[in-house]
């Protein structure tokens, strides 16, 4: 059992990598002045850990991911902070979500489980902090919050089509 | 041991969450040259807030050294500026102790009252120090008063604010002569009295010390003349001057001790 369950994340873990930086990273939707429009699907990854890990191996592994992510995108530390403070959140929003008859630890926190509504909610909202946190390290100063928001709520929308994409097309259970 | 323990299973998670935040944020900040920049410069905005807030405070707490020099300058200073009225003829460089009229001590006020019939100073230095009974007392701003009494380490001092003061007193450039006399309960006003009524006298003239007695070296400054009035069938001015020196402020002064003090009273007395 727990070997299937960190062979599924592993495979997981490499598909949306390199969905991420061999595929997403190379898709350039700005022209001329509007620049705002960047898509990262990585966060999914922690998003469907089951609850089950462990918290610290959930954060080293949000580190872990962070970091190879900076190197691909070379921007250190910006994707790291960002998806580290995603992980430290993800029990706290998991809270405030959790279903009437609660969460099944081993499986992942998947749609097919608790639901589209759900997992939009729960999605959502961890993968706009995401990206509002990582746009506002990116900028990293308040004069610029304009800039961060139309970037945070453009490739919001973009990235969260694409998880739901993903969801539908794949149904990880 | 077994605390920390506990502690790190309740708190592992967001310790090692802010460690990861930290490893993050120091690479943020050392290897983007955008970030770099303005971490720097807000960092500097930072400090600069906090060390010029300590800087203050630090000022704060060195404010009563300061005083203090500032204090034993002043001595310097006024005794040099007495001394120098009297042998004006001498440079200040040939002027040695020989020559020295004048001494004076620096002092501070360890206790005072200003609203009673007949206030008090007490000075915290005393016959040690080089204080005796019968010296004058000034502060920066003008004369203060007259020690009586001296025990080691204090000295009793009549303020100009008490009833039983006497001194001279005259007005600046017009020299006419009177008595310095107390009414009692405002702190701010003294009276000049026994200046004949067909001197000129005016609103603002500046009344100085006389430098007649042993006590004060001529032309300290005392006050201005506030108010000028004659009681009737007098020949004498009841002249109001304002007080330079606020009594209820004041914490320093100085002590004038006069060298010839005992050798002009002999001569006064020599019938």
């Amino acid at each position: 059992m727990m070997y299937s369950i960190f062979f599924k994340q592993t495979i997981r873990l490499v598909f949306i990598f390199l969905l991420q930086v061999l595929v997403l990273k190379r898709i350039n939707l700005s022209f001329s002045e509007f620049n705002y429009i960047f898509i990262y699907i990585y966060p999914l990854f922690i998003l469907l850990l089951p609850i089950k890990v462990n918290r610290i191996l959930q954060l080293t592994l949000a580190l872990a991911i962070g970091l190879a992510m900076d190197m691909f995108y070379d921007s250190p530390g910006l994707h790291t902070a960002a998806l580290v403070l995603t992980a430290y959140l993800k029990k706290i929003v998991l809270k405030f979500l959790e279903p009437v008859e609660g969460y099944t630890v081993e499986s992942s926190l998947g749609m097919v489980k608790y639901g589209f509504n759900w997992f939009m909610i729960y999605s959502s909202i961890l993968l706009f902090v995401h990206l509002f946190v990582y746009f506002m390290l990116e900028a990293f100063a308040f004069q610029f919050i304009l800039g961060v928001m139309l970037r945070t709520v453009f490739s919001f929308i973009i990235s969260q089509l694409l998880i739901l994409l993903y969801m539908v097309l794949i149904r990880p259970k | 041991m077994r605390n920390l323990i506990l502690l790190l299973i309740k708190f592992g998670a967001l310790i090692i969450f802010l460690i990861y935040e930290i490893i993050a944020f120091s690479l943020i900040v050392s290897y983007n040259n955008p970030q770099k920049e303005i971490f720097i410069y807000s960092a500097g905005l930072f400090t600069g807030f906090f060390s010029e807030r300590y800087n203050r405070a630090a000022d704060y707490l060195r404010l009563e050294e300061k005083i203090d020099s500032i204090h034993l300058e002043n001595t310097r200073l006024i005794r040099q500026l007495y001394n120098s009225r009297q042998n004006d003829v001498i440079p200040v460089e040939f002027q040695d102790s020989v020559l020295m009229q004048y001494d004076v001590i620096p002092a501070k006020i360890s206790n005072k009252t200003i609203n009673l019939r007949n206030n008090r100073l007490t000075l915290s230095k005393g016959r040690l120090d080089g204080i005796s009974e019968g010296m004058g007392v000034v502060s920066e701003k003008g004369i203060v008063g007259i020690v009586q009494k001296v025990s080691d380490h204090f000295s009793s001092v009549i303020p100009l604010i008490n009833s039983r003061f006497q001194a001279g007193a005259k007005i600046k450039t017009r020299n006419y002569f009177g008595d310095l006399l107390w009414k009692p309960y405002d702190e701010r006003y003294i009276q000049l009295r026994n200046i004949p009524k067909h001197y000129k006298v005016a609103v603002g003239d500046t009344v100085v010390t006389s430098g007649y007695s042993t006590i004060f070296p001529p032309d300290i400054e005392i006050g201005i003349i506030k108010d000028v009035n004659i009681a009737g069938g007098s020949n004498y001015y009841d002249l109001k001057v304002r007080l330079h020196n606020n009594f209820g402020k004041m914490e320093h002064v100085y002590v004038i001790d006069y060298k010839y003090k005992q050798e002009k009273k002999e001569v006064e007395n020599i019938e």
